[in-house]
């Protein structure tokens, strides 16, 4: 594995995506296994559910109570608009970060540039191991919802289940490339961190307020969350307007990253 | 065939603070070059500015006659680097670290790393985090050394050996320059580049201020001796003589700290008069031995 840039990366992180698959895959096993026991309880947890604030709904993934019921609306509320991609948005993000800021805080940065690879390749053999790793994790989500799907009668199509993975992966790769991008300039672990967690967070808590706070809804167009949550591929399969879009936003970050990267003084 | 590393009027300042300033140099094929100067004088960002790893403000570096600028890939190709403040993959075993590198190079080193690891009495099998700093001091020398560079840029090359492994890389760069090679080292220990150097510049508060033939430099390097006698002796003797700069009594005048610039021939010829008890010689600190010298020569700015 330790012949490229691009094994490297995926070598170095290889227990930690361990523990992600095994955290992600158990996340989502348990949500789906639960399913059943909401479904029978639907009219108890529907008067429940009737009782909070509207914007408590849509911060977990659903406009109306029914659709948190359903078991697209169900999944998306545990995993899909929450915690599941969060938790994959943050495994993007420390690769991201460990990709060019982590390394020259790190002080190892110039064993690499001082083999012959050019600056731009050291981004991209990173970036592609990010999605590679990402890509994995998520995959191990696809596994766990096909193989409970008929067991638990949640009825997705396959396609569909293979086009919410594919968006959940998009939406981390968002939030690492931004790592990438603010690494690539800066070089400074702890602002890319900082920028890249942070606008996690804000942006998961812009939209998921926005049903609340008359002035967050503009801002909640903007925000990845919101883009997934809007297409609902679970339901509705891929959506290619934000898959496009997602896949325009990774590349701008990763233009940035590169250029960056090429420009500067490397803290060595 | 064009000096393997020429430094036209390189200059980097970060923001306002001067990392180093218009250096010119020039060293030559198959020479040991030393580049010599206190910690913080500039050396490693010199280092940094002809690897590419900083882009200078002002002026050019060219190496094995390419420009450190537009052609950095295939310098790193064709040059050697053991960086100053050495870090490392602390998971990796040392043969890992040296493969990835060695596959980063493009380069099967395998039957070389195996040979230098053993000239240095290095296991390789081992994670680095449990090496010694004597031990990862060698895994930086076997993958500055394992791609046979021409050039050899090694930035305190000597941290953290003990004296035999010492001795071993000095032989080591001997072969290297008997084959043609060159290599430009930093140091700031003198009697190192006194001993291993054909030529060294000086540098300082990111200035060069001398590039000699080291034997010049070892006749304007300041040493200083304490002498210890078992009676009292006048310092004023000792300053008349050509190489002293100064001379002044210590320990009630028993003790005399007499500071050489050069020899010490007749410093010594002249105690031999009285009864010496103790002679000890600082001369490893380049600071206080090159005081004189900077001082005479420095801007201050």
């Amino acid at each position: 594995m330790l012949r490229s840039i691009y094994g490297e990366m995926i070598w170095s992180r290889r227990s930690s995506l361990l523990w992600y698959v095994v955290g992600l895959a158990a996340l989502v096993g348990i949500t789906v296994g639960v399913y059943p026991t909401v479904r029978e309880g639907a009219d108890t947890i529907t008067r429940l559910l009737e009782e909070m604030p509207q914007g408590m709904m849509s911060f977990f993934g659903a406009a109306e109570v029914s659709e948190l019921l359903t078991p697209s609306g169900f999944v998306n509320s545990r995993v899909n608009a929450s915690v599941g991609a969060i938790v994959l948005a943050v495994f993007a993000i420390s690769i991201g970060t460990a990709a060019i800021a982590g390394e020259e805080d790190r002080h190892t940065m110039d064993l690499i540039l001082a083999t012959p690879t050019p600056r731009f390749r050291i981004v991209l053999e990173r970036f592609a191991a990010m999605a590679t790793l990402v890509s994995v994790v998520a995959f191990a989500v696809l596994v766990v919802m096909a193989v409970a799907n008929p067991i638990v009668d949640l009825e997705f199509s396959m396609a569909n289940m293979v086009a919410s993975n594919f968006e959940l992966a998009l939406l981390a790769l968002v939030f690492g490339s931004l790592a990438f991008a603010v690494g690539g300039l800066t070089g400074k672990r702890g602002v890319t961190i900082g920028i890249a967690s942070g606008t996690t967070v804000a942006t998961f808590f812009v939209n998921g307020l926005a049903d609340l706070v008359d002035w967050l809804q503009g801002a909640q167009k903007i925000t990845p969350f919101y883009w997934l949550q809007r297409s609902d591929p679970l339901s509705n399969g891929l959506s290619a307007e934000d898959t496009l879009l997602m896949l325009a936003v990774i590349c701008v970050f990763l233009g940035i990253a590169v250029w960056g990267f090429a420009r500067r003084d490397i803290s060595v | 065939m064009a000096s393997p590393l020429i430094l036209e009027n390189l200059t980097k300042y970060y923001g306002s603070v001067r990392g180093i300033d218009s250096l010119d140099l020039e060293v030559n094929q198959g020479e040991i070059f030393g580049f010599l100067g206190p910690n913080g004088a500039g050396k490693s960002t010199t280092i940094s500015t002809v690897l590419d790893f900083i882009r200078p403000t002002r002026g050019t570096a060219t190496v094995l006659g390419m420009d450190s600028k537009r052609h950095s890939a295939e310098i790193h190709r064709r040059v050697g680097y053991l960086p100053g403040e050495l870090a490392m993959y602390e998971k990796m075993t040392g043969q890992e670290l040296l493969g990835y590198l060695a596959a980063l190079r493009g380069v099967q080193a395998d039957v070389e790393i195996a040979s230098l690891a053993d000239r240095f009495d290095l296991d390789l099998s081992r994670k680095i985090r449990t090496y010694s700093s004597g031990n990862r001091q060698k895994v930086g020398l076997v993958q500055a050394f394992m791609h046979r560079p021409q050039l050899l840029i090694l930035d305190e090359p000597t941290n953290g050996l003990d004296p035999i492994v010492q001795q071993e890389f000095y032989s080591l760069l001997r072969e290297v320059s008997d084959e043609g090679r060159t290599v430009f080292l930093s140091s700031h220990i003198l009697p190192e580049v006194e001993r291993i150097t054909d030529r060294a510049a000086i540098i300082r508060r990111g200035r060069l201020m001398v590039v000699a033939e080291i034997e010049q430099l070892k006749q304007q390097a300041q040493r200083r001796l304490e002498l210890t006698f078992s009676t009292v002796v006048d310092p004023a003797i000792f300053e008349t003589l050509e190489t002293v700069r100064d001379a002044r009594a210590d320990n009630g005048g028993y003790t005399l700290v007499i500071t050489v610039t050069g020899s010490v021939d007749p410093v010594i010829k002249m105690a031999a008069q009285y009864q010496v008890e103790r002679l000890v010689s600082h001369d490893g600190d380049l600071e206080s031995a090159f005081l004189a010298y900077y001082s005479e020569t420095d801007d201050v700015a």
